[in-house]
């Protein structure tokens, strides 16, 4: 299948710079003074701007930017949080907490800059780096740098600008036959301004050493303080790097509680070795306008990526997928299930690449994108794309769109369920499905209390069962 | 307990039941034979009262009441159940999750405390053991990912749980190898009392040397020709369906033909 995508070039129309726009202008002057010391951080940010300024402002006419309104954004001069701006306390990460345990692993990020007295290092073990970037480019800038040039120059616009206003962000390395059986926590949370328009720009670099093994939740959470009535961007970069025979699974969660417009940037690149593998779900939730980008690329025989997603939203919320897959060596596997539950106005946008070099032979490759659409007004659009140069793969790809299923209704009512419980049941075991996918219990369970918190009450199976019940139980006590 | 009168149906316009008549007492079994295509699910299906297909003539009574009022759920309620001929995946959905809340809304409908997901792990187990069903399968995916035979067990628990007082088994042995054949057929029989009434759907006489029927329908065309004891099955597989059919053979299902 040929297909021509002009997806992450660097648009020819743009050759000719325009003019830049109020939102350029603003967060690349350089307003943050960094000191001599971080030379690390300083050539990461000369780097990211230098290669923002090839790419531009991604425009509509982008396949990969197709769908997404950036118009308000670029008119808006967003500036940088300054330096103590919003208290953050432990009470408003009280929802954060995995398993309710306040002592779990935890690195928390607020406005992009690392909080020592919110987080909780002690359970991590010492082998393992897990130090703030601001520290890491002081302290150990060789490796930094080192772990930087491993991936190639982004051709995701939002990830350079990351990049060239980079401030902080956490720099986790897992050496080689490490195992970290519990759950390392990222929390990357945004508070909003209600003076000016502000952005956030964290960066994570995540090492794997052969045969290592951890799981992570990183959080995109904008806050909501109140009064913080101006517009945010949230722009965070994961990079991972896998070698041979490491294992990484983690879950991206993203969530919005902001008044105010708030935008929700992530680019995720993953450079898997030799059977090295990311099982990675990514996770939308309520609130503003959000885009995941994710790049995986399988360098060598036997890696795996799972790309699993799942929205669950309502009101205006908008969230765009983009996935792509780069099969780059023979043998390697990759699967993507995407799944979205739309309520009221929101919508939901999948557009994922799969490719397959020309010695990519045996390459395993499947992609489903499932919608449930619970209102009218909700939308969605899905965008597979295969782009195959070898000839012994096996690559499948399918979409549905529709409501729940009547079949599915017929089975649980006709054991005697009531419909309204058998709906949230349906609803709830769609997204269910997803989270089922994940490994460790502790993290399915909190991403199920996530997800509840955030369906509509009247899809929601604890407060529907609970209340139907005594709908069915005072009808009986009428009739008794 | 069932009284089925002069049942017509039809889906997308297209007649499939032709005025089924069928009287089922307590403490009987029935088995209804017939061609496929001939209606067998379509009648199944409008008992327990599928909203795909539509009641155009007839009616069907459960312990005197009409049936035709009551959704689904409510049927359910009353004390029918219908194991399905081709159970339903419902991914994310967990078995004992699903049953919990079905038993739940049987104890509340009876003015009955519901119970906890302890309490009724225990029953869930207890239930398992009578279809010999591994104990895995109940925190599994409702029928998602089962073969054949694990669905249909999967049936047999559902209805060992819910304990109804009128099942109907559709084609629950097909696809079954016989030591599951046996395990399932057991499973009915020790449900089975003189209070409930049983009708199987089955193309196979050998069920019915396991759950020996009191009366052999045959369905065809939409309709039942033909009645009689249990010997009418072994008729049936040594003769086939022709010497009934006569020309109707040449009708197939429905009256419109396919
Ligand atoms: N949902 C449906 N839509 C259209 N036709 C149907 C539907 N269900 C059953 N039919 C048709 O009705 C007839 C009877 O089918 P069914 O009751 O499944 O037969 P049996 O169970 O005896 O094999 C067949 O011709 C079948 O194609
Ligand atoms: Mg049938």
């Amino acid at each position: 299948m040929a297909v021509i995508t002009m997806q992450n070039r660097p648009n020819k129309a743009h050759k000719i710079q325009p003019a830049p726009t109020p939102f350029e202008l603003a967060v690349l002057s350089d307003k943050t003074q960094m000191d001599a010391q971080n030379s690390a951080i300083t050539t990461i940010r000369e780097t990211g701007k230098s290669r923002y300024q090839q790419l531009g402002f991604p425009t509509r006419r982008l396949e990969a930017w197709k769908f997404i309104d950036l118009k308000a954004l670029q008119n808006t001069e967003f500036l940088p949080y300054p330096d103590n701006l919003a208290t953050v306390n432990k009470a408003d990460l009280a929802p954060y907490m995995i398993g309710g345990n306040t002592n779990a692993s935890r690195l928390v990020f607020v406005n992009g800059r690392y909080v020592d007295s919110l987080s909780n290092t002690a359970g991590i073990p010492k082998s393992i780096t897990a130090i703030s970037l601001m520290l890491a480019s002081r302290e150990m800038p060789t490796e930094l740098s080192a772990l930087e040039n491993i991936f190639d120059a982004t051709t995701d616009a939002f990830a350079a600008l990351n990049a060239a206003t980079v401030e902080d962000g956490v720099l986790l390395s897992i050496p080689q036959q490490t195992v970290v059986d519990k759950p390392i926590q990222i929390l990357l949370v945004s508070t909003g301004d209600s003076s000016a328009p502000r952005m956030a720009s964290p960066r994570c670099l995540v090492e794997l050493g052969q045969g290592a093994k951890a799981e992570l939740v990183v959080e995109c959470i904008g806050l909501g303080k109140t009064g913080a009535v101006q517009p945010t961007v949230n722009n965070t970069v994961i990079q991972i790097a896998a070698r041979p025979e490491a294992e990484l699974r983690m879950t991206l969660i993203q969530e919005a509680r902001h008044e105010a417009t708030a935008y929700s940037f992530t680019s995720t690149e993953a450079k898997l070795e030799a059977n090295s593998c990311l099982e990675m779900t990514t996770v939308a939730l309520r609130g503003g306008i959000a885009r995941h980008n994710v790049q995986a690329h399988l360098l060598e025989e036997g890696a795996h990526c799972t790309l699993n997603g799942l929205n669950v939203l309502n009101g205006d919320t908008k969230v765009h997928h983009h996935t792509e897959i780069h099969h780059l060596a023979p043998a390697c596997t990759s699967e993507q299930v995407y799944k979205s539950i739309l309520e009221d106005q929101s919508m939901a946008d999948f557009d994922g690449t799969i490719t397959v070099a020309r010695h990519a032979q045996k390459t395993d490759s499947s992609q489903m994108n499932r919608t449930l659409l619970l209102s009218e007004d909700a939308k969605t659009y899905t965008r597979p794309q295969l782009k195959i140069d070898a000839d012994d793969v096996k690559c499948a790809h399918g979409a549905t769109v529709g409501q729940l299923e009547e079949e599915q209704l017929f089975y649980l009512v006709s054991r005697g369920l009531n419909p309204e419980i058998a709906q949230c049941l349906l609803t709830f075991g769609f997204a269910e499905d997803v989270i089922n996918r994940i490994n460790l219990p502790l993290v399915r369970q909190y991403l199920e209390s996530r997800v509840l918190e955030n369906m509509g009450q009247s899809h929601n199976p604890k407060s529907c069962y609970a209340s139907c019940t005594k709908i069915e139980k005072s009808a009986c006590e009428i009739e008794g | 307990m069932l009284t089925i009168q002069d049942l017509q149906a039809s889906v997308n316009d297209t007649s499939i039941l032709n005025g089924v008549n069928l009287q089922v007492n307590a403490g009987e079994v029935h088995a209804i034979m017939g061609p496929n295509g001939s209606g067998k699910s379509t009648l199944s299906k409008v008992v327990a009262g599928h909203p795909a297909f539509e009641v155009t003539g007839g009616d069907v009574l459960f312990e005197g009441k009409s049936l035709m009022d009551l959704d689904p759920n409510e049927r359910a309620l009353a004390g029918i159940f219908l194991a399905f001929q081709y159970p339903v995946e419902v991914p994310g959905v967990s078995n004992a999750d699903f049953l919990r809340l079905a038993y739940n809304s049987k104890q509340v409908h009876n003015g009955q405390p519901e119970i906890d997901e302890d309490a009724f792990s225990d029953i869930l187990k207890e239930k398992a053991k009578i279809v010999e069903m591994d104990e895995s399968f109940i925190n599994r995916a409702v029928n998602e990912g089962f073969s054949g035979g694990e669905k249909k067990r999967n049936e047999i628990l559902q209805m060992a749980v819910l304990e109804p007082k009128l099942a109907i088994l559709d084609e629950t042995d097909s696809g079954l190898d016989i030591d599951a054949l046996k395990i399932v057929s057991a499973g009915v029989n020790k449900l089975k009392s003189k209070d409930n009434a049983v009708v199987v759907i089955t193309h196979y006489q050998r069920l019915l040397d396991y759950i020996k029927p009191d009366f052999v329908h045959v369905l065809a065309g939409g309709k039942i020709i033909k009645s009689g004891g249990r010997e009418l099955a072994l008729e049936l597989e040594e003769k086939g369906y022709d010497w009934l059919l006569g020309d109707k053979a040449a009708v197939g299902a429905g009256s419109g033909g396919q």
